[in-house]
């Protein structure tokens, strides 16, 4: 986004490890569950975060010392994923821009906004079925429900983390807690909830 | 699309898609004071509204209580430690 602005430090052998050590390596758990969310794939999580790190260190110097290091972390992963993906399947298989399009270009997701479900059928709810709800959901979408359920980053966080404006990411997030409900009721239609 | 209830849930409330958005800001902490004020006044006397902000809630409950969390390889630290410092 603004990297060109950012200031560079320049840290000594002993700050980087500093900062790598006590910054960076806490968030391994995270961003490995992030990963997992994202691929699937117990190898290609790994990969992920190890890519990451990599980066982080390497492009150490852009890093403040003491600002977000989790909201960065998340956002190279998330660069990472989507290069590393298109490289990998040659087209963007498990991105389905298609489906993304066709859901901000219609004007009936907000109509779903009204779907009804009942408090005790989401109390009554499964792991299982929470999972393949949020799994079967576009990618983009999945992503800002987890960043912002699941991991709780402010909206401007999210706007940085994902490269868009805060009002996209309200809008994405929008469209997605809708289409998470649709999938979780039709889970409970399923069901005879 | 999908069009199950589609209409059903606005009943009674006139400003329904207004409250939806506010509704949604406050369970991310992201309202303004007027916001809250007025959503929190309003879900006193709008049955319609109170029943989303609890159906959305316990979504949010669902996910960060029910998802598996994954546990890291116990490798991972220390592989990313020896190729970042090798």
């Amino acid at each position: 986004m603004d990297t060109e602005k950012v200031t560079r430090n320049k840290y000594s052998e002993v700050q980087r490890v500093n900062i790598f050590d006590n910054e960076f390596m806490p968030h391994v758990d995270t961003m490995y569950n992030f990963a997992y969310r994202l691929t699937f794939d117990e190898d290609d999580s790994k990969d992920l975060v190890q890519d990451t790190y990599m980066k982080a260190y390497r492009f150490i110097n852009s890093f403040q010392q003491g600002t977000n290091a989790k909201a960065w972390l998340y956002r190279i992963l998330k660069n990472s994923f989507i290069n590393n993906f298109r490289k990998k399947s040659k087209q963007p298989a498990k991105v389905d821009y298609q489906e993304v399009e066709n859901f901000y270009n219609s004007d009936s997701v907000d109509t779903s906004a009204t779907v009804d479900l009942r408090v005790e059928t989401v109390k009554d709810m499964i792991g299982d079925e929470v999972s393949n709800a949020l799994n079967s959901l576009a990618v983009d979408f999945r992503t800002v429900i987890i960043l912002c359920d699941l991991e709780g980053f402010t909206y401007e966080e999210m706007a940085k983390i994902l490269d868009i404006p805060i009002g996209t990411v309200r809008s994405r997030l929008h469209r997605a807690r809708n289409l998470l409900k649709q999938k979780l009721k039709s889970y409970a239609s399923s069901m005879g909830y | 699309m999908e069009s199950v209830g589609k209409g059903d849930a606005k009943k009674g409330c006139k400003e329904f898609e207004k409250c939806l958005e506010i509704l949604h800001l406050m369970l991310d902490s992201e309202a303004s004071k007027d916001q809250e004020e007025y959503l929190n006044e309003h879900v006193e006397g709008c049955m319609t509204c109170f029943e989303h902000y609890e159906v959305e809630k316990q979504i949010r409950i669902l996910l960060q209580t029910r998802l598996e969390h994954k546990q890291v390889p116990s490798d991972l630290a220390s592989s990313i430690r020896s190729k970042v410092f090798e």
